[in-house]
C-alpha cells in the first residue's frame, strides 16, 4: 500500500478489532431491524403484485342484473381503457362432501385450454393436481373457510337453494376434484358474502365452462391498459382504475339501454303471437258457445212437447171431448187444438213420422168408457213420447260436455291473459330495473383492500425503532470514537509534528469509521432483508393468503441506511476528535492531563452520602464521571427492555384473545346453520333432535345475520346477533365491560355492541347509531367484551322493531359432557334443513394458530433487543475497561480478588442497568400500545392490557442479557495485565 | 534464612518467534527493615524482577522467597492475598484513582487489608494532613506521590516496592519523597526496595543490587547508608 496512513488505519482496524466490531455490529442492528422491518409490508405488497400480475388478476369485474351477450363483451373490449376483456359464468351453490357436509361455494367457470392459453384472467394458481379434462372434473379451494380440507380425487355434489331450478344454472351436479387451487381474487380467507345458507361463502371451485346452462354470460372481467404493470397501491392505480370506473359505468348505462331495446325487441313477437293466440281462442269460443244455443233450442222445444203430451195424457185420463157426429171434427177448445197442434209440429220437426197431433186428438176424444182403445192411444203416445225423450237426454249430455270444454277452453284463455300480462310486467321490471355493476377490484375480490392497510400496520411499527437504534448507534459510535481518538492521541501529535495535513489525520478516523459502517450496514441489511419479511409472512399466513415470498435485495433501503449510517459514525468521529485537530503537536505530544475528580451532588446530602458504604460512594463518583456512557447504557438497556415488553405484550395481548373469547365470553361449543328456504318440518324437527340427543345439553335458536358497516378505518364486516331467548343468553354468551367485568343484560331499550366497533365508529353507550336498513335510530346500551369479529347483539323484540322480519337460523348449542361431536353433527346434518355445523374449538384453533406464528415476531423482538443489548453493554464495558486499565490495574495490584475488581465494575453497570429497565418498562408501556393497536387487524381486537407477569419477563430477561455482558466482561478483566498497564503513562 | 531471598530467577517473554530473557537467573538476598536499592540502566530487568517479587508476575524458572513464602508457587488468587497484605506498591506514575480524594485513594488499600492503619493517621505521616480531601488533580506530583506512599504504607506490608518513585518529580520533591521513604523504613522496620537507575543514590541504601543485561552482576551491603539529605546528584 502506498499511502502509508492508510495502511496504518487499516492495521489498526486488525489490532483494535473488537472496537471495530462493536462500531459494525451497532450498525449492522440498526440498519439491519430498521431495514427488515420496513421492506416488509413492502416485500409483502411487492409479492402480491407478483402473484396479482403472473395470474392476471382482472382490474374490473361486471356484473349484470341481465346477464351479458356476446354483443356486451365485444362492446367492452372495445372500449379505450380496456386492456383485455373475458366472460365466465358464476353461480352460489350449496356443496355437498363425501362425508356428508353441506357447504356454500361459489362456482365459477373454467376453460382448460383458455386457461393455458393465457386469455382467462384471474387464473388460479396450482397448489396441487392438474387441469380438468371432462366435464366431471373440476378445481377445488385449497383453504376452504370452514376448516373443511378437499383433497384431490374427492367427489362432490352440488344442488341449488330451494326456490332455484339447478338445470338452469348448470347440466350436472357430480365432480370430481382434480386440482386444488388458490386465486389471486381471494387474498385472504375471507370468501365474501352470498344470498344462500347462512350468508357466507365457504370456499370456490372451478367448475368446467360446459357445464354452465346459462343463457347469458354472469360475469364479464377485464383488465384496464393503464392499469396493467402498474402497483395496486399506488395512488396511479387508484386514479386510472377510477377513471376507468366511470368510463364503464358510462358505457353500462348505454349498453343496458341497448340491452333494454333488444329484450323488448326480442319479446314482442312472442308477446303478439300470444295476444293473437289469445284473441282467436276467444274467438272460436264465442262461436262455439252460438252453435250450442242453436243446438240446444229444437231439443227445448221437443221437451216442451213432450211435457205437453204428459199435461194432456194426465188431463184426459178420465174425461174427453165427445164428437158430435162421424166424421164431424169434434170442437176443441182453441187453447187445446193449437197445443196439441204444436206438439205435432214440433215432434213432426224433429222427424218423427208418426202424427202425434192425430193421435192426441184421437185420444182427447176417446171416451174413457172404451178403456181399451183410450188405454191403446194413450200407451202410443207414450212409446212416441218416451223415445223421444231418451233421443233429448243423449242430446243434452253432449250438449253439457259440449259446454264444459267451452269452459275449459275459456279459464285456459284467462290464464294465458294473466301469463300474457305478468310476462309484460316482467319484461317491464326487468327493463326498468336493469343495471351493470361496475367493481373495481376492492369491491370485487374480498379483503383486497384490507390487505394493503394491514401492510401498512406493520410499515407503521417498522416508523417506531429506528428512533430508538439511531440514537443508540450514534451514542455507541461517538463513545467508541472517542476513545479511540483518545488512544491514538500522541500518534496523532507525531503525525502532526511529522507535517501530515488536518484533513489526512481525519481522514484515518473517517476511513476507519466508514469501513466499519458499511460493512456493518451491508450485513445487518442483507441478513435482516432476508429474515424479517420471512418472519411477517409467516405471521400474516394465518390470515392472507400469499402463495410465495419476493425478498429482492434493496439498493435503495440499503444505501439510505448505509448513507444515514456513514453520515452518523461520520459526525460522531468528527465530533471526538476535533478538539485533537485543533490542537499542536507538542500539546499532543504531553500525555493529556487526567480528568478531574470531581465531587457530586449527592455529597452534599450528607446524611445519604454518609450512609454510604466506601464502595457505594466510588460507583457514585464514577456514575457521574462517566455520563455519557451512563446515558448510552441507560438507553440501550431500556430500549432492550421496551422491545421486550412489547414483544411479550402482543404475544400475550393475542394469545389472551383465545382463553378469553373462546373460554370466557363464547361458552357455547358449537354452531349450526339452518337453510332458511328448508321445509318448514324439516327444520322444527331440528329442536326436537337436539332436546333428545346425550350430546347436548342445552341449546337455543338464534338469528346471525352478516352486514357490512362503514367505519373510519373502512368497510367493517359486523354480523347481527338475535338470541331467541335474550334472557338465556348468558348460559351460551357472556356480555360483561371487559373494565370491572360488569355483566351486561341485554334488553329492548337498545344493542350491545362490542369494544372494537365501537372503537372504530367513534361511539360510546347512550349514543345512537343508524343502521343500514333500519326503520330508525337505536341507542347503543352497552359496550360488551369481545376480541374476535364485530357483533351487534339485538333482543328480537327490538330486532323486529327495526328491520320488520326476524327468522332463526342458527342453534348455539352447549354440548354435554363426554359428548360424541361425530355423532352430533352427524345426526344434524341427516336433517335437510341443516347446512351444517361448527365447533367453537375449531374456531379457536385458528387463533392458536395465529398466536404460534406470532411467537416468530416475539422470537426475532428478543433476538434484536438481546442484540441491542449485548452490543450497548458489552461495547460500553469495553471503552470502560479500556479507559479505566490503570485504574483497575492500581485496584488489582493493591490486591484487589477478580470478584471484588468485576464487583468494582459491576456495581456502576448494575445501576445503569437498573436505571435503563426502570425507564424502559416505562417506555414499553407506550411502545407496546401502539404496536398493539398498530398491528391489529379489522376482524380482531388484542387485549389491551398489560400482564404483570410481561413487566417481570422483560426486566428479567434484560437482566439476563446484563448479567450475560458482565460474565464476559469478568474475564476480560481478569486478563489486564498489572505490569504493562501501570509501566507507563497512557 | 533471609527476610527476600531470590534464586536462580529467570523471566522469559516471547514476542513473535523472539524470545527476550528479561531476567537472567537472577539471585539476591535483602533482610528484615533494610533499605534496598536495585540499579541498572534502562531495560536492565529491574522492574521485570520488581513486578516478581511484588506478586504482578510469575517467574518461569527459580524460587522467590519473602518471610518463608515462595512466591514464585502461588496460584493466581494465592498471589491476589500476597499483594493484598504482604506488599505496598508505589510507582513512577503514583496511579491514583482520579476520580478518588487523596484520603478516599488511601481507603481504597486500607478498606481491604487486615491490618490496616487508620487512612488519616498516613496521611498526616506523609505530611498531607491538610489535603485529605483534594483530588488527585489538585495536588502537586509530590503531594500525588506521598499519596501514593501512605496507600502503599496503609496496609501495612511486609514489604514495600517502589518503581523509580522520583521518576517523574523534580529533584527537590524527590528527595523529599526518598526521606519519606528512607524515615519510613527506619521508623517502622520496614523493608523497602527501590528501583532507580540514579547511581547517585546507592550511598543510602543498606544494600545495593546492581542489574544488567537481565542480571544481578553485584550486591554488596553498604554498612554505612547516609540520610539522603546528604547526597547530591
Amino acid at each position: 500500500m502506498k499511502n502509508k496512513l492508510v495502511l496504518n488505519t487499516f492495521r489498526s482496524i486488525k489490532t483494535t478489532f473488537s472496537r471495530f466490531a462493536a462500531i459494525m455490529a451497532i450498525i449492522a442492528i440498526s440498519c439491519g431491524f430498521f431495514a427488515g422491518v420496513k421492506v416488509c409490508s413492502s416485500d409483502l405488497l411487492i409479492s402480491a403484485q407478483d402473484y396479482y400480475e403472473k395470474q392476471q388478476l382482472a382490474d374490473f369485474r361486471l356484473v349484470s342484473t341481465l346477464g351479458f351477450t356476446e354483443d356486451d363483451l365485444s362492446e367492452v373490449k372495445k372500449l379505450d381503457g380496456v386492456e383485455a376483456a373475458e366472460y365466465g359464468y358464476s353461480a352460489d351453490l350449496f356443496m355437498m362432501l363425501p362425508d356428508g357436509k353441506s357447504l356454500t361455494v361459489k362456482t365459477m367457470s373454467f376453460d382448460s385450454s383458455r386457461f393455458s392459453s393465457g386469455e382467462m384472467l384471474s387464473l388460479p394458481y396450482f397448489i396441487e393436481g392438474r387441469l380438468p379434462e371432462n366435464a366431471g372434473e373440476c378445481l377445488a379451494d385449497a383453504s376452504f373457510r370452514s376448516g373443511t380440507e378437499i383433497n384431490i380425487g374427492d367427489k362432490i355434489v352440488l344442488s341449488a337453494p330451494e326456490n332455484t331450478e339447478f338445470g338452469d344454472i348448470m347440466s350436472r351436479s357430480e365432480y370430481t376434484v382434480v386440482g386444488r387451487v388458490k386465486s389471486p381474487m381471494y387474498i385472504s380467507f375471507e370468501r365474501g358474502s352470498t344470498n344462500i345458507g347462512n350468508g357466507s361463502l365457504n370456499g370456490f371451485l372451478y367448475i368446467p365452462e360446459e357445464n354452465y346452462t346459462y343463457e347469458y354470460y354472469t360475469d364479464i372481467y377485464l383488465t384496464g391498459k393503464k392499469l396493467t404493470g402498474e402497483k395496486f397501491w399506488t395512488d396511479k392505480y387508484e386514479e386510472a382504475s377510477d377513471s376507468l370506473k366511470s368510463e364503464l359505468e358510462a358505457f353500462a348505462e348505454d349498453r343496458i339501454a341497448v340491452r333494454v331495446s333488444e329484450i323488448k325487441a326480442e319479446a314482442q313477437p312472442d308477446l303478439d303471437d300470444a295476444r293473437k293466440k289469445i284473441d282467436d281462442g276467444k274467438r272460436e269460443y264465442n262461436d262455439g258457445l252460438k252453435e250450442l244455443e242453436n243446438t240446444k233450442s229444437p231439443f227445448e222445444a221437443l221437451s216442451t212437447a213432450c211435457d205437453g203430451i204428459d199435461d194432456i195424457l194426465t188431463e184426459f185420463s178420465d174425461k174427453y171431448i165427445p164428437t158430435p157426429s162421424r166424421n164431424v171434427n169434434p170442437v176443441l177448445p182453441e187453447e187445446l187444438d193449437s197445443s196439441m197442434k204444436g206438439i205435432g209440429d214440433a215432434f213432426k220437426a224433429f222427424g218423427v213420422d208418426a202424427p202425434i197431433y192425430e193421435m192426441l186428438l184421437s185420444y182427447v176424444t176417446q171416451d174413457p168408457a172404451d178403456a181399451v182403445h183410450k188405454e191403446a192411444a194413450k200407451q202410443t203416445i207414450m212409446a212416441y213420447q218416451s223415445s223421444v225423450r231418451e233421443q233429448i237426454a243423449l242430446a243434452q249430455s253432449d250438449i253439457t260436455e259440449a259446454y264444459n270444454k267451452l269452459s275449459d277452453a275459456k279459464n285456459d284463455i284467462d290464464k294465458a291473459e294473466k301469463e300474457l300480462a305478468e310476462a309484460i310486467a316482467d319484461i317491464d321490471e326487468m327493463t326498468n330495473s336493469a343495471e351493470w355493476y361496475v367493481w373495481n377490484r376492492d369491491d370485487a375480490f374480498p379483503y383486497f383492500a384490507n390487505f394493503e392497510t394491514d401492510c401498512g400496520r406493520v410499515d407503521a411499527i417498522a416508523n417506531v425503532f429506528p428512533i430508538f437504534f439511531v440514537l443508540v448507534a450514534a451514542l455507541v459510535c461517538f463513545n467508541t470514537m472517542t476513545r479511540m481518538v483518545e488512544e491514538q492521541r500522541t500518534q496523532t501529535g507525531t503525525m502532526k509534528a511529522l507535517g501530515y495535513s488536518r484533513k489526512s489525520i481525519a481522514a484515518q478516523y473517517l476511513i476507519y469509521a466508514f469501513s466499519a459502517s458499511i460493512m456493518g450496514g451491508f450485513i445487518g441489511i442483507a441478513i435482516c432483508l432476508k429474515v424479517f419479511p420471512v418472519i411477517i409472512y409467516k405471521a400474516y399466513s394465518s390470515m392472507y393468503l400469499l402463495p410465495y415470498l419476493l425478498t429482492p435485495f434493496r439498493w435503495d433501503y440499503t444505501a439510505a441506511c448505509i448513507l444515514a449510517a456513514v453520515l452518523c459514525t461520520g459526525t460522531a468521529s468528527m465530533l471526538s476528535c476535533y478538539s485533537e485537530l485543533i490542537s499542536v503537536p507538542a500539546q499532543l505530544m504531553r500525555p493529556r492531563p487526567p480528568k478531574e475528580g470531581k465531587r457530586v451532588f449527592l455529597e452534599k446530602v450528607g446524611f445519604i452520602w454518609k450512609r454510604l458504604k466506601f464502595t457505594q460512594k466510588v460507583t457514585v463518583r464514577n456514575l457521574s464521571r462517566y455520563k455519557s456512557r451512563v446515558l448510552m447504557t441507560v438507553m440501550g438497556v431500556a430500549g432492550c427492555t421496551a422491545l421486550l415488553l412489547a414483544g411479550f405484550t402482543l404475544k400475550y395481548s393475542i394469545s389472551a384473545i383465545v382463553d378469553r373469547q373462546y373460554g370466557d365470553l363464547f361458552l357455547y361449543d358449537m354452531l349450526t346453520v339452518l337453510d332458511d328456504e328448508a321445509d318448514e318440518e324439516d327444520r322444527k324437527a331440528v329442536p326436537e333432535l337436539l332436546e333428545n340427543s346425550p350430546d347436548v345439553s342445552a341449546y337455543m335458536s338464534i338469528m346471525q345475520d352478516t352486514t357490512e358497516i362503514d367505519t373510519k378505518e373502512g368497510v367493517m364486516e359486523v354480523y347481527y346477533f338475535v338470541p331467541s331467548d335474550e334472557k338465556r343468553l348468558g348460559e351460551f354468551i357472556t356480555l360483561r365491560t371487559r373494565v370491572g367485568r360488569d355483566p351486561i343484560i341485554l334488553d329492548d331499550s337498545g344493542v350491545v355492541i362490542n369494544e372494537k366497533l365501537s372503537k372504530q365508529l367513534g361511539v360510546s353507550v347512550g349514543d345512537e347509531i343508524t343502521l343500514e336498513n333500519a326503520s330508525k335510530a337505536v341507542k347503543i346500551s352497552a359496550i360488551t367484551e369481545n376480541y374476535t369479529f364485530n357483533y351487534i347483539y339485538f333482543t328480537h323484540a327490538l330486532y323486529k322493531s327495526l328491520f320488520g322480519e326476524y327468522n332463526n337460523n342458527m342453534f348455539i348449542i352447549n354440548t354435554a359432557d363426554g359428548c360424541d361431536r361425530d355423532r352430533l353433527s352427524a345426526a344434524l346434518l341427516e336433517n335437510d334443513s341443516v347446512l351444517g355445523s361448527s365447533f367453537s374449538d375449531d374456531g379457536s384453533q385458528k387463533f392458536k394458530d395465529l398466536v404460534s406464528s406470532l411467537n416468530l415476531i416475539v422470537l426475532a423482538i428478543i433476538v434484536a433487543a438481546g442484540a441491542l443489548a449485548f452490543v450497548v453493554l458489552f461495547n460500553l464495558a469495553n471503552i470502560n475497561i479500556n479507559e479505566r486499565m490503570r485504574e483497575l490495574a492500581t485496584l488489582k495490584v493493591l490486591g484487589f480478588y477478580d470478584g471484588e475488581l468485576s464487583a468494582y465494575v459491576y456495581r456502576e453497570n448494575t445501576v445503569s442497568a437498573v436505571l435503563g429497565i426502570a425507564s424502559g418498562l416505562f417506555l414499553g408501556i407506550f411502545l407496546s400500545r401502539f404496536v398493539i393497536t398498530t398491528a391489529e387487524v379489522d376482524a380482531v381486537m388484542f387485549a389491551p392490557d398489560i400482564p404483570l407477569y410481561c413487566f417481570v419477563f422483560a426486566a428479567l430477561l434484560t437482566a439476563v442479557f446484563t448479567v450475560f455482558v458482565n460474565l464476559i466482561l469478568h474475564f476480560r478483566l481478569k486478563k489486564i495485565d498489572m505490569a504493562a498497564s501501570l509501566k507507563a503513562i497512557e | 534464612m533471609a527476610f527476600v531471598e531470590l534464586k536462580d530467577v529467570y523471566k522469559r517473554y516471547k514476542m513473535g518467534e523472539v524470545t527476550i530473557t528479561a531476567s537472567d537467573g537472577v539471585s539476591f538476598t535483602a533482610e528484615k527493615g533494610e533499605f534496598v536499592i536495585i540499579v541498572g540502566a534502562s531495560g536492565a530487568g529491574k522492574t521485570t524482577m520488581l513486578n516478581m517479587l511484588g506478586g504482578m508476575d510469575t517467574c518461569d524458572e527459580g524460587q522467590i522467597i519473602v518471610d518463608g513464602q515462595d512466591v514464585a508457587k502461588l496460584t493466581s488468587k494465592e498471589l491476589t492475598t500476597y499483594r493484598r497484605y504482604d506488599i505496598g506498591f508505589v510507582f513512577q506514575f503514583y496511579n491514583l484513582v482520579q476520580n478518588l480524594t487523596a484520603k478516599e485513594n488511601v481507603e481504597l488499600a486500607s478498606q481491604i487489608s487486615k491490618n490496616a492503619l487508620d487512612p488519616e493517621e498516613v496521611l498526616k505521616a506523609v505530611g498531607l494532613g491538610d489535603r485529605m480531601d483534594n483530588f488527585p488533580a489538585q495536588l502537586s506530583g509530590g503531594e500525588q506521590q506521598r499519596v501514593a506512599i501512605a496507600r502503599a504504607l496503609a496496609k501495612s506490608p511486609k514489604l514495600l516496592l517502589c518503581d523509580e518513585p522520583t521518576g517523574a518529580l523534580d529533584y527537590a520533591t524527590g528527595k523529599v519523597i526518598l526521606k519519606l521513604l528512607q524515615d519510613t523504613c527506619r521508623e517502622k522496620g520496614m523493608t523497602v526496595i527501590v528501583i532507580t537507575h540514579n547511581q547517585a543514590l546507592t550511598p543510602m541504601a543498606d544494600r545495593v543490587i546492581k542489574m544488567k543485561s537481565a542480571k544481578a552482576y553485584e550486591i554488596s551491603v553498604n554498612e554505612n547508608p547516609v540520610p539522603v539529605e546528604q547526597i547530591e546528584w
